[in-house]
């Protein structure tokens, strides 16, 4: 069977560090890869640059996307993914601290599976992403391919 | 045609009707004295013949008797015939003579009986006594020179039958002398001839008048003969030509001095009556030599009258005529516009003074030029094309501002109208153009626009710097959102998990710290969640549409209710209410005065909270009231202004943010909103957003 793992891309490391102590509340804090920015996620995803040696891996179940990253921001990264064919089916959702309505039309206009914001209180936030990532990896059903 | 043919013509053609009829009617009475003529010379010979035959059958009578006298066939007796023969010569006058079948004279009475005779002479055509043999019939013969006599004779002769044979024949013998008297005894008209011929056409008795010649006078008309019915003669009445002719040159001339006269007298009166006539029309010809007489034949003085008349009138219009001919002149030369008119192909037909200063051409040199030569060749197109469309009948007149180029060179600005007179068949005949000098004006005007344009260029500039700074305000307002609310985040959180994770390890103090970490996080939230409220009212679009208040107000009251079911509030919200606006925007003023509402009576023993139709500045609006703590109305002016609060925290908890949010929402979409209070006397906000009459 196929390992179930999720990329989280979040270039602040104090989300990165609450948002892996959620999905360890629910065991599920061995299935994550973190990519700090756009750039490295994509490499990460294609095999690319410093993540060469991952040519042809396995591509995560899920990727949790935040907007406001260096580099290449979290919009123009899932563009570059559905634009290719090995990741165009990718189920991607935006973890944003936006709650701005632009960034929500334009998110699903580029193929985003789902808009989720970042709560400002801390327990809120801890079970939206232990949710998240139950749902993700349990309960929802893959594309095939 | 003049007048004097035309009179000559009809007289000629009332006259020869008359002539035909005259010729006709003088040959026809001619024909007829004529024929009359012709009858009278037949009933003439009919007459004479008739004459001569009643003698002949007289004397051939009378010699019947003597042949049937016995004595005739016995010789011995012939001397007693022979006397009996001379009392038929006394009485007829002409001898009697008896000779036998072999026509052998016996006696002669012209000679004593016994004389020896000679047979009996045979004529050139018919023998009396020949026929009267082989007929047994009385018969006369023609005429022969008699042997003893030796004159010309004629012959009756009777057979003497006994049985049916004749044995004898008795003969009177006269001279053709005796037809001569007969003839000569008939009443003939001056130059006629008459003659008695026997069947070889020899001649026995004639009457001719002197140097007659039958053949050159005589034509077969004036012929006429008529046979005899017991002699083979006949006798012929001829009537020279010349005689013939006679009526017929004399009714020719009688004739013609007729016509001739009648003609004279004819076109003598009719020249006479035509003269006068031309000279009565000639009056009206030129009826300027007004003095001369006036003219005798009443029509043409009557014409002559109303023709008098209409010239007095026309020379009474003609005289208006210059006058007003000499005020449009005056009108034209001394306008104080440009007047020209101007033929359909543009040339310059007339033009006055004015538009010759307006332009700089003096008249003759514009006569040489057309509109077109003249127009602004920017202005050209525009101007043709109004004048085609009234050629075409679509327009009567046109105005347009152009310019034209001055002789001296630059350009004036005019106002030209032009309309178009046309002929009676509806053909364009010419334009009258009004040209107006507009240059001052038009300089103003381009003055006035220059200045706008600069002033549209700065509003411009002001506008691009002040959606700068907008943009500007919106990128900081999404940073606070999202890049405020992370270490926001990380606070709280790590607090959070600091007392979850190691809250066995803090005693009481430590965590009320804790806590005061979290307070204070969360409250910095509200106030990032306020600003980005406050600076979404300003930004996004200005939707208008039907929205539903009533719906909105029963649903923000009933969030209220759920999330403090502790509470006990009359709300009501009167049906039908709508505002014209976008419904997030709207959504936005009602939860936060509805929000206020519910927050500030929350201290009232029985709070009420009503939303209803009312009245703002005389246009329908929405209010919402409630009976709670209300405010100072000395405040009021602060009550809009962003983080600015009429109570204490501990009070009634909030930020500040929510008034200052509704306020620039109604503003934005060119509302109003107004605020009436006492202390503990409870609060209304009436609102209303679009400055239109909306259903409310």
């Amino acid at each position: 069977m196929r390992r179930k793992t999720i990329l989280l891309v979040e270039d602040n490391p104090q989300d990165e560090m609450l948002m892996l102590r959620a999905l360890k509340k629910v065991n599920l804090a061995n299935e994550v890869a973190v990519a700090r920015d756009g750039q490295q996620a994509v490499d990460y995803l294609f095999g690319e640059g410093e993540f060469a040696s991952r040519a042809g891996a396995e591509l995560p179940t899920v990727v949790l996307l935040d907007i406001g990253l260096p580099r290449l921001s979290g919009l123009e990264v899932l563009v570059r993914l559905r634009a290719d064919p090995r990741t165009k089916l990718l189920p991607v959702v935006i973890l944003t601290s936006s709650d701005e309505e632009r960034d929500r039309l334009r998110s699903y206009e580029v193929g985003a599976n789902s808009f989720v914001r970042k709560p400002l209180d801390f327990s809120e936030f801890a079970e939206k992403v232990a949710r998240l990532g139950v749902y993700w990896l349990a309960t929802n059903e893959q594309p095939q391919g | 045609m003049s007048l004097h043919r035309f009179l000559a013509r009809l007289i000629w053609l009332c006259v020869l009707p008359l002539v035909f009829l005259a010729a006709y009617l003088a040959i026809d009475s001619v024909r007829s004295a004529q024929l009359q003529r012709d009858a009278r010379a037949d009933r003439l010979a009919r007459n004479v013949v008739t004459a001569i035959d009643e003698d002949l059958n007289a004397r051939m009578a009378a010699l019947q008797m003597l042949a049937a006298s016995p004595l005739a066939d016995d010789a011995s007796r012939w001397e007693d015939f022979y006397r009996e023969a001379l009392g038929f010569y006394r009485s007829f006058g002409s001898h009697v003579i008896l000779a036998d079948q072999q026509l052998q004279m016996r006696f002669n009475t012209r000679n004593p009986f016994g004389t020896p005779l000679p047979a009996l002479p045979v004529p050139k055509g018919r023998s009396a006594a020949r026929t009267a043999l082989t007929t047994a019939a009385p018969a006369v013969g023609d005429t022969f020179v008699g042997p003893v006599a030796r004159v010309p004779m004629v012959a009756i002769a009777v057979p003497a039958l006994r049985g049916e044979q004749p044995v004898a024949l008795v003969l009177s013998v006269f001279e053709a002398r005796q037809m001569q008297e007969r003839l000569d005894r008939v009443v003939l008209p001056e130059g006629w001839a008459l003659t008695l011929r026997d069947s070889v056409g020899t001649t026995i008795a004639a009457r001719s008048p002197p140097g007659f010649d039958a053949a050159a006078d005589v034509d077969p008309a004036g012929r006429v003969a008529i046979a005899s019915t017991v002699a083979p003669w006949s006798l012929v009445l001829e009537v020279p030509r010349a005689i013939r002719r006679a009526p017929f040159v004399q009714a020719a001339v009688v004739l013609a001095l007729a016509v001739l006269g009648a003609t004279l007298a004819s076109v003598a009166g009719g020249s006479l009556a035509g003269r006068r006539l031309a000279r009565d029309i000639a009056s009206l010809v030129a009826p300027s030599a007004r003095t001369s007489n006036l003219p005798a034949i009443r029509e043409i003085a009557a014409v002559r009258a109303l023709l008098d008349e209409a010239h007095g009138r026309r020379e009474t219009a003609e005289a208006a005529l210059r006058d007003s001919e000499q005020r449009f002149r005056a009108t034209f030369e001394q306008a104080a516009v440009g007047i020209a008119l101007v033929t359909p192909q543009g040339g310059w037909l007339r033009t006055n003074q004015k538009l010759c200063d307006i332009v700089g051409y003096t008249q003759e040199e514009l006569a040489a030029l057309t509109f077109q030569d003249i127009t602004h060749p920017d202005d050209l197109t525009a101007d043709l094309g109004q004048l085609q469309r009234m050629l075409a009948g679509e327009i009567e007149t046109y105005s347009m501002e152009k310019r034209y180029l001055r002789k001296a060179g630059g350009l004036v600005w005019v106002n030209l109208t032009v309309a178009l007179v046309r002929r009676a068949d509806g053909r364009p005949d010419y334009f009258i153009s009004v040209v107006e000098d507009i240059q001052r004006r038009k300089e103003a005007e381009i003055a006035l626009q220059e200045l706008n344009a600069s002033l549209e260029q700065r509003v411009a500039l002001r506008t691009a710097e002040l959606t700068a700074a907008n943009q500007e305000l919106d990128s900081f307002a999404y940073a606070v959102s999202h890049d405020l609310r992370a270490p926001l985040r990380a606070m709280s959180g790590f607090s959070n998990a600091l007392a979850e994770d190691y809250g066995d390890r803090l005693d009481g103090e430590a965590k009320l710290y804790l806590d005061q970490i979290d307070i204070a996080s969360r409250k910095m939230g509200e106030l990032i969640e306020g600003l980005l409220a406050l600076s979404r009212s300003t930004r996004g679009e200005l939707k208008r549409e039907q929205v539903d208040v009533t719906a909105i107000a029963q649903a923000t009251l009933a969030a209220l209710a759920h999330s403090e079911p502790g509470r006990v509030v009359d709300a009501t919200v009167e049906p039908g209410l709508t505002v014209c606006g976008g419904a997030r925007m709207t959504e936005a003023v009602l939860d936060n005065l509805i929000g206020n509402a519910w927050k500030y009576s929350a201290k009232s023993p029985s709070a009420k909270i009503r939303v209803y139709r009312g009245e703002l500045d005389g246009k329908p609006c929405v209010c919402i009231s409630d009976n709670g703590a209300g405010f100072d109305m000395a405040h009021a002016d602060q009550l809009f202004q962003p983080f600015r609060r009429l109570h204490r925290h501990d009070e009634f908890p909030g930020i500040g943010i929510g008034l200052a949010t509704v306020q620039r929402i109604v503003q934005r979409y060119g509302g109003a909103i107004r605020a009436h209070s006492a202390v503990g006397e409870g609060a209304t906000f009436c609102f209303r957003l679009a400055d239109e009459d909306e259903a409310a």
